[in-house]
């Protein structure tokens, strides 16, 4: 059994999941919501955790299942989503950011966790409880999506 | 052309620099758990507690004495044109009406009529001071309002007389023994006595709400009535005569473990009765209304699937035990689908042994048994245990890869213990 104390998973993940959570939302506001609401959750957890990676995995799937019930409440549907907002942090060189903030938020998700978080389409289907086939075919999509919009914006940029 | 490990390369540069704002931190690691959505038992309990006492005042008629601090309650005491008779010598001497009420014991033994009754208590503060034979009834009211006070009494004594033998027989049917025998209620004891173990009868004369507590609740009135004449000579006047509040207060406490001196000790037991009944009837549904949300229902296969181990195979396939048990679970589940508790309990049985199986992946619950020493410790299969045989009880923590079995089977065979763990 891991054992860990609630201050030190927060210093160790927050950071991960506030990444993932602006990942899928696309708002450093809503990022932060989610990730509150996420170690809230994790307060409220009642069983324990195998290891460190257990943790971690909880807390991205947590975070994954938050900003679905965000995106499904009547809430947001009614707010406008501010893009802009993301560039509060991101400098100039974030060309793959911005086409990556392009994708659906799907593809988002596997490619981050793939890219990101380094886990492997196996794990991916098991945190966003999807199958295997499912996350290979989102990520091949990703990617192809990706490149398109990358190579329109270097063409944009040549034009 | 980006290639993968540019692409997690060109990614890690964007997302090592965005970080979490220390604000952000500092709310997270300052943040509480949000209140839960039902009120605390005990809040319930005080809130249903409190509201029995003011139906039972109501009801009874009973004002609260403020003026002082002697704890004491007042009842309203009025004769024929309203005014307040004077104070008996018995309430005199304890500082109120009531005390009559309580172990207090009269000159003779013609207080069978002693009862809180409201209509008898105007006859009983004549009838007291005439037992005392203190001379001052008389004098304290008119010929004319003497006369209505002895018809008044007459009833009242009937009806008194009534509602003890009423209260008696249902005592008697209840405990079988609510008193010793011959102890009837023209004893010099009787007051004391009879006042201990049925009080909620005898103050009750209008509504059944302390008869049905009392029957609800059976232990606690057994009891009294078994320590009846320990529990009469324990009751002083001044523990029987407390104030409302504080029965309140002592029944909301005593609601785990309800006793005979706490549940007859006081005419507020049908009140406090009655909110500790309403806490498990009325509150419960609202705890687990709330849980119900988040409940799921998994069946035997599927918590041996998530468990790895088909107990029921397992115990069925040694001394013809077979399950007794339900076919399925309910667990509450997080947001994420995962069950908060993963604890099952199965029964089986082979009509001469009993077992009963609990298991659940929090091993850590195990922890003390495998380190006490009153447990013997064994490996079985290569599986840790920890056993302790008592009499014809086997219990066993065994922890197996990630999953806790505890086991506890009743036999008078130790082989039938030996081939149950070693089936698992």
């Amino acid at each position: 059994m891991y054992r860990y104390t609630y201050d030190e998973a927060v210093n160790k993940f927050i950071d991960t999941v506030y990444r993932l959570a602006l990942a899928r939302t696309k708002s450093p506001e809503n990022a932060e919501d989610i990730t509150q609401d996420v170690f809230l959750k994790l307060i409220q957890h009642k069983r324990g955790f195998d290891s460190e990676e257990h943790l971690k995995a909880w807390l991205l799937r947590v975070t994954i299942n938050l900003t679905k019930d965000l995106f499904s409440s009547s809430w947001f549907k009614k707010t406008e989503e501010l893009d802009e907002n993301i560039s509060v942090h991101i400098e100039e060189k974030s060309e793959l950011f911005y086409a990556l903030m392009e994708l659906p938020q799907k593809y988002r998700t596997v490619i981050h966790l793939y890219y990101y978080e380094g886990y492997s389409v196996k794990e991916i289907a098991e945190i966003t409880k999807a199958s295997e086939g499912t996350v290979k075919s989102q990520m091949h999509r990703g990617r192809e999506m990706l490149k398109t919009i990358l190579e329109r914006e270097v063409s944009n940029g040549d034009g | 052309m980006v290639t993968d490990d540019e692409l997690r390369k060109e990614y890690a540069e964007i997302f090592d620099n965005i970080h979490a704002g220390d604000e952000l931190k500092n709310r997270i690691l300052n943040q509480h758990p949000k209140k839960k959505r039902y009120p605390k038992p005990f809040i319930a309990s005080a809130a249903t507690v409190a509201a029995g006492i003011m139906i039972f005042a109501a009801v009874h008629n009973v004002t609260f004495d403020r003026s002082g601090n002697d704890d004491v309650i007042s009842e309203t005491v009025t004769t024929v044109d309203g005014t307040k008779p004077e104070k008996t010598p018995f309430a005199a001497a304890s500082g109120s009406e009531q005390a009559d009420n309580t172990n207090d014991q009269p000159a003779d033994g013609a207080q069978q009529e002693k009862t809180s009754d409201n209509v008898a208590n105007n006859a009983k503060t004549k009838k007291d001071e005439a037992a005392a034979g203190s001379g001052e009834s008389a004098a304290a009211s008119s010929g004319s309002e003497s006369k209505t006070s002895e018809q008044l009494e007459k009833e009242a004594l009937a009806e008194a007389n009534s509602t003890y033998k009423k209260a008696e027989s249902s005592v008697n049917r209840n405990s079988g023994s609510s008193r010793p025998s011959g102890n009837t209620s023209q004893s010099s004891g009787s007051v004391g006595q009879y006042t201990a173990p049925s009080y909620s009868y005898k103050n009750d004369n209008a509504s059944g709400g302390s008869l049905s507590s009392a029957e609800e609740n059976n232990t606690a009135e057994n009891n009294g009535a078994e320590n009846a004449p320990e529990a009469a000579a324990q009751f002083s006047a001044a523990d029987d005569v407390k104030t409302e509040a504080e029965i309140g207060s002592r029944a909301s406490t005593d609601t785990g473990s309800s006793s005979g001196t706490a549940s007859s000790s006081m005419p507020a037991h049908a009140g406090a009765g009655g909110g500790v009944n309403a806490q498990h009837s009325g509150s419960m549904p609202m705890v687990s209304s709330a849980l119900a949300d988040m409940q799921e229902m998994w069946d035997n296969d599927r918590y041996f699937n998530y468990i790895g181990k088909d107990i029921i195979a397992c115990i069925e396939s040694v001394r013809g035990f077979s399950y007794i048990g339900e076919d399925g679970g309910y667990f509450t589940v997080d947001e994420t689908g995962e069950i908060y508790d993963d604890t099952r309990t199965f029964e089986f049985s082979n009509g001469k042994d009993t077992l009963i199986l609990t298991s659940t992946t929090n091993t850590a619950i195990a922890g003390a048994y495998m380190q006490s020493s009153d447990y013997e410790k064994r490996n079985i299969n290569g599986k840790e245990a920890a056993i302790l045989a008592q009499d014809n009880k086997y219990e066993c923590y065994m922890i197996d890869g990630n999953v806790l079995y505890i086991i506890e089977v009743c036999t008078s065979d130790s082989g039938v213990f030996e081939d149950v763990i070693m089936s698992l």
